[in-house]
């Protein structure tokens, strides 16, 4: 069923031809399917049987091959011709060499493959969500996205009729499909339904991107004729609700409490077009066919063979003139900001405009840079030290005649077969970190991105790791394989060592320059997030309990919604433990924004491109004192406010202070820029954070519920328990009332609202890690390099205490040099972290990028830092015997 | 490969070997039933990994304890077609003598106090 195999399987075959080859091309190959059988099943038990399975198999690998090898020297008497070959004897050699260290093998593979599995799993997430084709769609460089562009937006959707027109009248795209997001509530009511996401898509969907699905069809205009109830749904569903049932189609599926027939499978991984998550159900659509005004849709189309960009938005242009002499209540209403066409590539498309998505993958990209060189660094300075320390044996074997060349391919097999380890095992750590991702949900991907590592991302591995491994592999191996053999045969190297040393300063500068930078990016998040939920963000979430429901699902008219929501609302209002109650259509900090534009407030000169816009919501009476919402002029919303009453709003601070400075606000006339609706301002609400957590958030308005009908709605209820044990009740209280209307969500309003942050935590919990990480690398180098460098001086040591010094002076020299050493990172690394900072703004919910006391508080624990990797050498400097030290060498 | 018919020059069988042929005496197997059936068999305790037994199998190949069943092998569909290995008479005998063999050891730990009593083991090592 799936062209490719699975990188697992891949992995395990490269390794059985590498350590194994003896097995044979045939029982490789057989035992490659048979992996990939039992990977099945393991999958099919569930994670931690998969995981066993892996660790089962990796250990099976490793044993066979040391088997296969101990037969083949029992049979073979001392091998073969195979080990005169000089790349087979390095080989060897290089093993048995590194095998005799195995603390320095454990530090440089484990730094190298933390490092390239940090830097690979950041790399699998941008791959998913930017640089891979999405799958299973035929011809993708094709495909065009048609936007609406306004001043405001230039990637805006457009309505069912508009794009019915673009369609009809497009000769440059073969066809046109349009696509909206929807919710369903999947299952029927009784039995509890799961929230899942999907899409409702025009009918040509399937056939348009060229789909090949599993079973059955995609949509026909006929499914349109009949009522439109068909979908198709994806992998998971099929496996999970219907069981893999291969008679699915023409079987039933309860969405929104619609029944729906099951016409088509889709292939396993198919995502939606424009962004990477898991598609899982998918209907025609039949809403709002008819409405110009209500733009929603996506549109994606082809373009015919030999058709360029620059001609379809030709063509866009001239369709949108003639749209907007014709509909110029919807594509010219203002007259100053007609709409446009804007075609993208579907590929262009993918990346986010103004993009904070792209800037935060590009900000943690690089910090990701910095921990791969901060690793490299590390193990290149090992390689430095280890290459030195073995150039008596070098020179031994350059005086016996061993070429030059062979030397350095010496030492470059055994730093490459170093970097090697390290990439198969940064690999598969990548590999199980994405697996603990993808099941994690809501961590850092979107819900449904698939990130399991695929070719691209192994070939950035394998490039970071020999790009990395010939880099600092070669520098030392050439420094180490010319050496002055007079000098090195007698053991004195001042001059080698002095230049040496040189380049292993500069790469301890690197390694403390870089954590610095991480440390302090670090603490500005975590100390950006500590300030923000310290911020007041107008109102109060904790202990209130939400359920959404959305009427239309069972296709109540306006009155009968109003009814069922007035009976709910009484029914949970006398429900036990239920302070206060009501409905909103939006709950601040969820994510996403709902706003209201062509604001024209009373009295308000507009400049002439100016666009008055203010985030909305709409909600109950009561609402806004239950949410801990504070008044702070005027009154609130109540009975009075009838639908057929004068038309009334309230608005924030923010907003009186942004269009009426000065005033109260009160009375103010709100009109819109068609003229047809007028707001009268009845109170003033001090300012809440709806969109972001904010010190300032934005212009804000709220809507009466009585003139505003909304059929998807979200009730809160504040109780004075745990608004959990609400939440079985307020389900009930539904199910009483309409038993097939299905709940959307039942959840606590705190833990809605904690969405707008969670972008952050996740950043200064991963940078956290990484943070962490190259901190221990920096300390690790310092005392390499410090532990090192006192050896070197046993001597000078020695002298200075026999001739009187005493121990804390000795301490305090040692001590000195690492600091020493430290400020030639420190410097850069401080001018990188302000550059960084800035760049971080947009992370750090309104704090100031250059705070003093973070900075201050980043060169204390680097400071600490350098003093703790250097106390060791210290010590067992200031503790040495002066006789000893003398007698040394 | 071997000429010399001495079932007795195998002995003793490494564990999985011996698992291999128990699993391929009534019936020809191929890789996958091979490690399903040993996993029944002791129920869970010995879970062959895909090299293992491939290694197993290409030292019992070599060793003219199996050998590839003629025929049988099927193409699945996309996959490369499943080989089935069959125990030969040599490989039959191997078998049979790494069972005595294990008998008489099994005879063996009956007789002497090894599992008499929980200390048992503990109390021999420290004695000498």
């Amino acid at each position: 069923m799936k062209g490719r195999s699975p990188l697992s399987a891949r992995v395990h075959g490269a390794l059985l031809k590498m350590l194994a080859p003896s097995l044979g091309e045939e029982r490789i190959r057989e035992a490659r399917a048979l992996f990939l059988e039992l990977r099945q099943d393991a999958l099919a038990r569930g994670r931690g049987a998969y995981l066993t399975f892996l660790g089962r198999e990796l250990r099976a690998v490793i044993s066979t091959a040391l088997a296969l090898r101990r037969e083949a020297r029992d049979e073979g008497e001392g091998g073969g011709a195979g080990w005169t070959d000089p790349f087979r004897q390095d080989l060897g050699y290089a093993l048995r060499k590194l095998s005799r260290s195995p603390g320095f093998v454990t530090v440089t593979v484990l730094s190298l493959s933390v490092a390239i599995a940090v830097s690979t799993i950041v790399f699998s997430v941008v791959n998913a969500a930017l640089l891979r084709p999405t799958p299973h769609v035929a011809h993708q460089e094709e495909l065009v996205r048609v936007f609406t562009g306004t001043r405001g937006n230039h990637r805006g959707p457009m309505s069912y009729p508009d794009y019915r027109d673009l369609r009809d009248r497009s000769g440059t795209l073969q066809d046109v499909a349009a696509v909206g997001s929807r919710n369903f509530a999947v299952g029927p009511a009784a039995e509890g339904t799961r929230q899942i996401w999907g899409l409702e898509v025009s009918e040509n969907y399937f056939q348009l991107l060229g789909i090949p699905l599993a079973l059955g069809r995609g949509f026909l205009p006929e499914d349109v004729a009949s009522g439109g109830r068909v979908v198709v749904i994806g992998h998971n569903t099929w496996q999970r609700t219907f069981e893999g049932d291969p008679d699915v189609l023409g079987k039933t599926l309860v969405l929104n409490g619609q029944a729906y027939t099951v016409v088509g499978v889709g292939p396993r991984g198919m995502v939606a077009m424009d962004g990477p998550r898991l598609l899982e159900v998918v209907v025609p659509i039949m809403d709002f066919r008819e409405e110009r005004g209500r733009w929603a849709l996506r549109v994606v189309g082809r373009m015919e063979g030999g058709t360029t960009l620059p001609q379809v938005q030709a063509e866009m242009d001239a369709i949108a003139g003639a749209l907007q002499e014709e509909y110029p209540n919807y594509w010219n209403h203002s007259g100053q900001d007609p709409t446009r066409l804007q075609v993208l590539s579907a590929r262009d498309a993918r990346v986010p405009e103004g993009a904070p998505l792209a800037a935060l993958l590009g900000g943690v990209g690089a910090l990701v840079g910095l921990i791969m060189l901060i690793a490299c660094s590390n193990v290149a300075n090992l390689l430095l030290t280890r290459a030195f320390r073995r150039r008596t044996e070098i020179a031994i074997r350059s005086a016996i005649g061993a070429p030059a060349g062979r030397v350095f391919g010496q030492l470059l097999t055994e730093n490459l077969l170093l970097f090697g380890a390290a990439g198969v095992l940064g690999l598969l750590a990548t590999w199980w970190a994405a697996s603990i991702l993808q099941s994690g949900g809501s961590l850092i991907p979107p819900p449904g991105l698939e990130i399991q590592p695929d070719g691209r991302v192994a070939l950035f591995a394998l490039c970071v790791a020999l790009g990395t491994g010939l880099t600092f592999g070669l520098l030392p191996a050439l420094n180490a394989s010319r050496p002055d053999l007079v000098r090195a045969l007698k053991g004195m190297t001042p001059v080698l060592r002095f230049r040496l040393f040189g380049v292993r300063n500069l790469l301890v500068g690197a390694q403390v320059g870089g954590s610095l930078v991480l440390v302090l990016v670090t603490l500005l998040l975590v100390k950006s997030l500590s300030r923000a939920r310290t911020l007041d963000p107008g109102f109060d979430p904790r202990g209130v309990a939400t359920l959404e429901v959305d009427v239309s699902h069972r296709d109540y008219t306006e009155a009968e919604g109003v009814r069922f929501f007035q009976d709910l609302l009484a029914r949970v209002e006398s429900a036990r433990g239920v302070e206060s109650a009501g409905y909103a259509d939006w709950v601040p900090l969820a994510g996403g924004s709902i706003s209201f534009g062509g604001l024209e407030p009373e009295g308000y000169e507009r400049g002439p491109q100016e666009h008055v816009q203010a985030t909305m919501a709409v909600v109950s009476p009561e609402y806004l004192e239950m949410a801990g919402m504070r008044l702070l002029r005027g009154r609130d919303f109540g009975a009075e406010d009838r639908a057929d009453g004068p038309q009334v709003v309230l608005v924030n601070q923010a907003f009186v202070d942004r269009y009426w400075p000065g005033e109260s606000g009160l009375g103010k006339r709100i009109g819109t820029r068609e003229g047809k609706e007028e707001y009268q301002v009845v109170g003033v609400v001090a300012d809440v954070s709806y969109r972001e957590l904010a010190s300032e958030p934005g212009p804000h308005l709220w809507f009466p519920l009585a003139q505003a009908y909304r059929s998807d709605l979200i009730l809160h209820a504040r109780t004075e328990g745990d608004p959990r044990a609400l939440l079985p009740v307020m389900r009930r209280l539904v199910a009483e009332l309409d038993p097939d209307l299905p709940v959307i969500r039942v959840d606590l309003m705190d833990r809605i609202s904690a969405n707008a942050t969670r972008p952050q935590e996740v950043l200064s919990a991963v940078l956290g890690v990484v943070g962490l990480l190259a901190l221990g690398l920096a300390m690790l180098g310092i005392y390499g390099v410090v532990a090192y460098s006192v050896g070197q001086r046993t001597r000078e040591m020695g002298l200075r205490m026999a001739l009187g010094a005493e121990p804390k002076r000795v301490m305090g020299l040692v001590l000195g040099e690492g600091l020493t050493l430290s400020l030639i990172g420190l410097v850069p690394g401080l001018l990188v972290a302000l550059a960084a900072s800035r760049l971080l703004r947009a992370a750090l919910l309104g704090m100031d990028p250059l705070d003093p006391a973070t900075f201050g508080a980043g060169l204390g624990i680097m400071f600490l830092a350098v003093l703790g990797a250097s106390l060791a050498p210290g010590i067992r400097a200031s503790r040495a015997d002066p006789a000893e030290s003398l007698r040394w060498q | 490969m071997t000429s010399d018919p001495s079932p007795d020059r195998y002995l003793p069988l490494a564990p999985h070997d011996f698992q291999v042929l128990l699993s391929l005496l009534d019936r020809d197997l191929h890789g996958y039933a091979l490690i399903k059936d040993i996993e029944d068999r002791t129920d869970g305790e010995t879970v062959l990994g895909t090299s293992t037994l491939y290694a197993a199998l290409k030292r019992m190949e070599e060793g003219g304890l199996l050998e590839e069943a003629p025929g049988l092998g099927r193409q699945t569909s996309g996959g490369p077609r499943r080989r089935y290995y069959r125990i030969t008479e040599l490989g039959r005998e191997v078998a049979r003598a790494e069972g005595l063999r294990i008998r008489r050891l099994d005879r063996m730990v009956g007789e002497s106090s090894l599992l008499d009593g929980p200390g048992a083991v503990v109390a021999r090592e420290v004695e000498p």
